[in-house]
């Protein structure tokens, strides 16, 4: 009995210790990131097309990609990253604590998240609105004649409350079930447990396609809410969060100069262009601003492709889950709202 | 049988009418429900094939997806590592076959822990020249038996330490470890989880923390450990007073006391509960999916909803349950043994 | 073993500041943390609206409630929940523990598989499996089975729902008075009175029932209305709870059984009460004595196992605020705390019961 004073003592000096020094070790990311080699991804259980592992673990999706990329830019090699999933209840506490570096897991962009939790949203890698999926059965051609509908939805998302506001703004009654995980979401709608499932329309057009029998369902027109998912990162790392922007800034920007994986070198080499230039670290030292190598932005491209290349990889015609490309995800100049701002 | 011979067993079974009606509601309710079920799982059921189409079972999803029940995502090409440290577990339950080692709840513990280290190290790799496995990949009936394990191991001297500070004179430690014990064992276990997985990083100094399967454990221990320690204490308190007098009388120290004296007893009163704690920790390891570590539960949920065997959640759960069932059964068969046995030496020693 | 007073209380004082400067500097910490992220701490969010809604209240709450609004619907659902598995679990765990002590074999070893096969699987997979293979069995709401205006379909079980009227509650009370009057002044009156008694309640009853206005429920637009409704998720998680549940029940009412002296039963016997008068005036009482107290922590068990409602979709204390509301506000520390003060509460609360009834001396068969 008598050992355990000093032991405990000694344990809670060294805690104090740490403590007094954590403020310290929390700031610089890219420092720990470059130490321990690799970058630790955040991703979600199973979404795919965005992220998903495969039978072997190995993960794939628009999300990982991101994540590829930001590897890329740091140490010139996609594959130093570690992916850790977790639940969307645990999600915020697994980046508050720093067990991960980013999440990158098609996170809603919204304002309490942004200032009240410590988060910083680094930029929309993806645009999405909720909406609802239905039996054709139904006959029902829009989401305003669900009145007294059960619907089955996943806890911990902002899909809880979207679908609250969208049904009380059109004075309709529902029935929400709520679920732990998506899978048991879909599997009480198969059952036909509930008349309506509603989350993310990417979600809805992933999972219809492996739907028992997915001519039978259909979602309907209308999209609830304004869902802008990307990357997010913790506050107070101003040089972190300008690495994870700038990045998939680069992405935009390579799509919109016209840079993919297999010309980046060639362009590099020969274009006259000033901001090819200055993106892909020829002219200028913009990667230094960051403590990234001048090529940061090459080496992502390299890697990856640009952001069209990433789009087409996982979501495309020929993609994991077809998403056509037709709504705000394209570039601003053809009619989206992906913009980034000027590499200068 | 001939007719008089039915009659005369009808008889001895259904002395009365009460039980003849009891017994008669009994059978039909069997004969009603074994036929569908027989019907469903063995002459409806489909043995072979890439997809079923019959009524019955589709045992073919179970066996596709064996490795993962078994294994999660862990690389094929060396599941041999697992197989191995499973042997080693193995071997460490024939152990129990020689008769001096039975009672002998320390070195029991201690092998265990050696057993386990071992099995960390195989799965894990990266040390010994084995190709490191990310511990997202592990999954199924390996997870499950290396969770319940090593709570298993860890819980027994945790336990045996409380229940110990939970008897000393000294207040304040009594005070703690009630506190501690009483405190786990008044929330649930899924809440103990959640504090590992959601708050345990916020409050832990260094940056990154660790895992989320080294959370779990650590969830899943500290769970164990207050059930054990009541195991412990119950067991401790009917110990009768004279061998805390005769170990003073004797002149052994707080310490010598203890471990040559009362601890052994202690613990071989215990076992039978020491092993149904164990049973509870193997059942409950399953919760262990909530928090996204799929243990062998997890991992049939997992495959239940793969769009290419949609509709077979029955035969998936009809497996696991099995598979739990074989396990459980087993050990509280032995726990049983080992009472009668146990109950048996004290009976001579009386 | 030899303690000299002073160094023993130097011992405590230094356990006393270690554990101190643990916990200080794990709370120094943890607001560190949560002070550079920016988070801010306190019980302020329950005052906020919640913004959601929870499919099955006992109060009245919409998305335009408040947290502290959700938490106490959450709580009134699990304890509603426990509630009624623990009745339900030792309506079962009694008769399986008779079942296991019956003279019969065959009605031993059925009561002996229940148990087995019960206790050797996880709450969770039955749970689960349960709750699937109810959502399969049953149609879907518009191919539900119609009975006597009970509608049975995968969203639930719907039953008409009867409001009293004056004239209803008229008959109901002379219906009451009756039931008394007969038990005070007419049991002992003869056949013939009884009869009367009987055919006179039984018109009451059917009068009252034929007055009271009844809200039938129906299939109208997507979904059944009106009635009142058992919905599939409450019943799975009640039913799971007290099935797993009562196999220990069972087998605390079968110790609880031993524990009572042969010579009890015999004596109920030999004084010719009849086999389950015996049982009931003399066996039970003796064993549900003996059996309470670890009864009362299996009741804590059902309470605390009530948690995994999240996994069929209940919404539950630990569903709506362990994990909606944490999610919602980020304020991960105080809700889980909320969350497990909670259970603590309650565990704590039947174990304190438990022992005032052991002290009580009511406990005191053991003199």
């Amino acid at each position: 009995m008598k050992n355990i004073a000093p032991a405990l003592a000694g344990l809670a000096a060294s805690m104090i210790g740490f403590a007094v020094g954590a403020g310290s070790v929390s700031a610089a990311t890219l420092d720990s990131v470059r130490e321990r080699g690799f970058v630790n991804c955040g991703v979600g259980e199973n979404f795919p097309g965005f992220f998903a592992p495969d039978s072997a673990g190995k993960w794939s999706g628009l999300d990982v990609d991101f994540c590829r990329a930001l590897s890329a830019a740091i140490f010139n090699d996609p594959d130093k990253v570690k992916y850790l999933p977790a639940t969307p209840a645990a999600r915020f506490a697994q980046l508050q604590s720093g067990q991960v570096d980013l999440l990158s897991r098609s996170v809603t962009w919204t304002m309490s998240r942004d200032a009240g939790l410590g988060l910083s949203f680094s930029g929309v890698t993806f645009f999405d609105g909720q909406g609802f999926m239905v039996r054709k059965a139904l006959n029902a051609k829009s989401a305003k004649e669900l009145d007294g509908a059960t619907v089955c939805t996943q806890t911990g998302t902002t899909t809880e409350l979207n679908l609250a506001d969208y049904f009380r703004a059109n004075n309709l009654k529902y029935t929400p079930v709520v679920f732990e995980t998506t899978d048991q979401v879909v599997a009480a709608y198969e059952a036909q447990r509930c008349d309506v499932y509603t989350t993310d329309k990417s979600t809805l057009a992933a999972r219809l396609g492996k739907l028992k029998d997915p001519a039978a369902h259909v979602i309907l027109p209308e999209t609830i809410s304004k869902a802008a998912n990307g990357p997010v990162v913790r506050q107070g790392d101003g040089q972190w969060a300008n690495i994870v922007r700038w990045t998939l800034n680069a992405l935009i920007a390579a799509e919109e100069l016209g840079i993919t994986a297999a010309t980046v070198e060639q362009v590099k080499a020969s274009s006259k262009d000033p901001e090819v230039r200055r993106l892909l670290g020829a002219d200028g030292e913009l990667g230094k601003l960051m403590g990234l190598d001048n090529a940061w932005a090459a080496n992502v491209v390299k890697a990856v492709g640009n952001y069209g290349e990433m789009y087409d990889r996982n979501l495309g015609p020929k993609g994991t889950v077809p998403i056509p490309r037709d709504g705000l995800n394209r570039l601003w100049s053809k009619g989206g709202l992906l913009f980034s701002p000027s590499f200068q | 049988m001939s007719a008089t011979g039915v009659l005369r067993l009808w008889r001895r079974a259904a002395p009365d009418r009460i039980s003849a009606a009891v017994l008669l509601l009994g059978l039909l309710l069997l004969a009603l429900a074994i036929p569908p079920v027989m019907r469903w799982a063995l002459l409806d059921a489909d043995f072979a094939g890439p997809a079923c189409e019959g009524r019955g079972a589709c045992w073919p999803f179970v066996a596709e997806r064996l490795p993962q029940f078994l294994y999660g995502y862990y690389p094929a090409p060396l599941r041999w590592r697992l197989h191995l440290g499973g042997l080693a577990l193995l071997a460490w339950c024939a152990l129990f076959a020689i008769p001096g080692f039975r009672r002998r709840v320390g070195p029991a513990t201690a092998v265990l822990a050696a057993v386990l280290a071992l099995g960390y190290a195989l799965a894990a790799g990266g040390v010994l020249g084995l190709q490191p496995v990310e511990a997202s990949l592990w999954g199924g009936l390996f997870v499950t038996l290396l969770l319940s394990f090593t709570a298993m191991a860890v819980s027994l001297p945790a336990g045996i330490a409380l229940a110990l500070a939970r008897a000393a004179r000294n207040p304040v430690l009594r005070g703690l470890a009630s506190a501690f014990v009483e405190s786990i064992r008044g929330v649930p276990l899924l809440a103990i989880l959640f504090m590992a997985v959601v708050l345990l990083p916020l409050f832990l100094p260094w940056q990154g923390g660790i895992g989320l399967f080294a959370r779990v454990v650590v969830g899943l221990c500290l769970y164990a450990s207050a059930y054990m320690a009541e195991a412990v204490r119950g067991a401790l308190n009917t110990l009768p007073q004279g061998q805390f007098d005769a170990a003073a009388a004797l002149g052994l120290g707080y310490r010598r006391a203890m471990r040559l004296v009362i601890l052994p007893q202690v613990l071989r009163r215990a076992i039978p509960n020491i092993i149904n704690i164990f049973i509870q920790i193997l059942k409950d390891t399953t919760l262990v999916l909530i928090v996204g570590v799929y243990d062998l539960l997890g991992m049939v949920q997992l495959a239940v909803s793969d769009p290419k065997w949609l509709g077979h959640a029955s035969e998936g759960f009809a497996f696991a349950g099995l598979v739990f069932f074989a396990i459980c059964f087993t050990i509280s068969r032995v726990s049983l043994r080992v009472e009668r046995l146990l109950g048996a030496g004290e009976g001579r020693a009386a | 073993m030899r303690p000299p007073d002073r160094r023993a209380r130097s011992v405590q004082l230094l356990i006393y500041l270690a554990v101190a400067a643990v916990a200080i500097a794990a709370a120094l910490f943890a607001i560190e943390t949560l002070r550079a992220r920016g988070i801010k701490a306190g019980f302020g969010f329950l005052w906020n609206t919640a913004g959601f809604d929870i499919g099955f209240t006992l109060i009245a709450f919409d998305a335009t409630s408040s947290y502290g609004l959700a938490f106490l619907a959450a709580l009134l659902n699990t304890l509603l929940v426990s509630g009624l598995a623990i009745v339900l679990a030792t309506a079962i765990g009694l008769v399986v523990a008779v079942a296991r002590l019956a003279p019969i074999p065959a009605i031993r070893a059925a009561g002996r598989t229940y148990v087995e096969a019960v206790r050797n699987t996880p709450l969770l997979l039955q749970l689960l499996a349960l709750y699937f293979l109810v959502l399969g069995a049953l149609p879907p709401p518009r191919q539900s089975f119609t009975f006597a205006g009970v509608l049975v379909n995968n969203r639930g079980i719907f039953v008409p729902a009867p409001s009293i009227t004056a004239a209803a509650g008229y008959a109901l009370l002379a219906l009451a008075a009756l039931a008394i009057v007969y038990r005070l002044y007419l049991r002992r009156a003869g056949p013939i009175v009884a009869g009367l008694s009987a055919a006179a309640a039984a018109a009451l009853g059917a009068a009252a029932l034929w007055l009271m206005q009844w809200d039938l429920p129906a299939l109208r637009g997507l979904n059944v209305r009106g009635g009142m409704a058992l919905v599939p998720e409450f019943a799975v998680l009640v039913t799971a709870l007290a099935i797993y549940t009562a196999a220990f029940v069972a087998e605390t009412f079968r110790s609880g059984f031993l524990a009572v002296p042969q010579g009890q039963g015999e004596a109920g016997l030999a004084l010719g009460l009849g086999r389950a008068r015996t049982l009931r005036l003399v066996v039970l009482p003796q064993a549900v004595r003996a059996a309470l107290p670890p009864l009362a922590s299996q009741y804590v068990n059902v309470i605390k196992a009530s948690s995994l409602a999240a996994a069929v979709g209940f919404p539950d204390l630990m569903q709506v605020f362990g994990k909606t509301t944490l999610n919602q506000t980020g304020q991960a520390v105080e809700v889980i705390a909320m969350t497990m003060a909670v259970y603590l509460a309650i565990s704590m609360a039947v174990a304190g019961a438990t022992q005032l009834y052991e002290r009580s001396g009511q406990g005191g068969a053991r003199a």
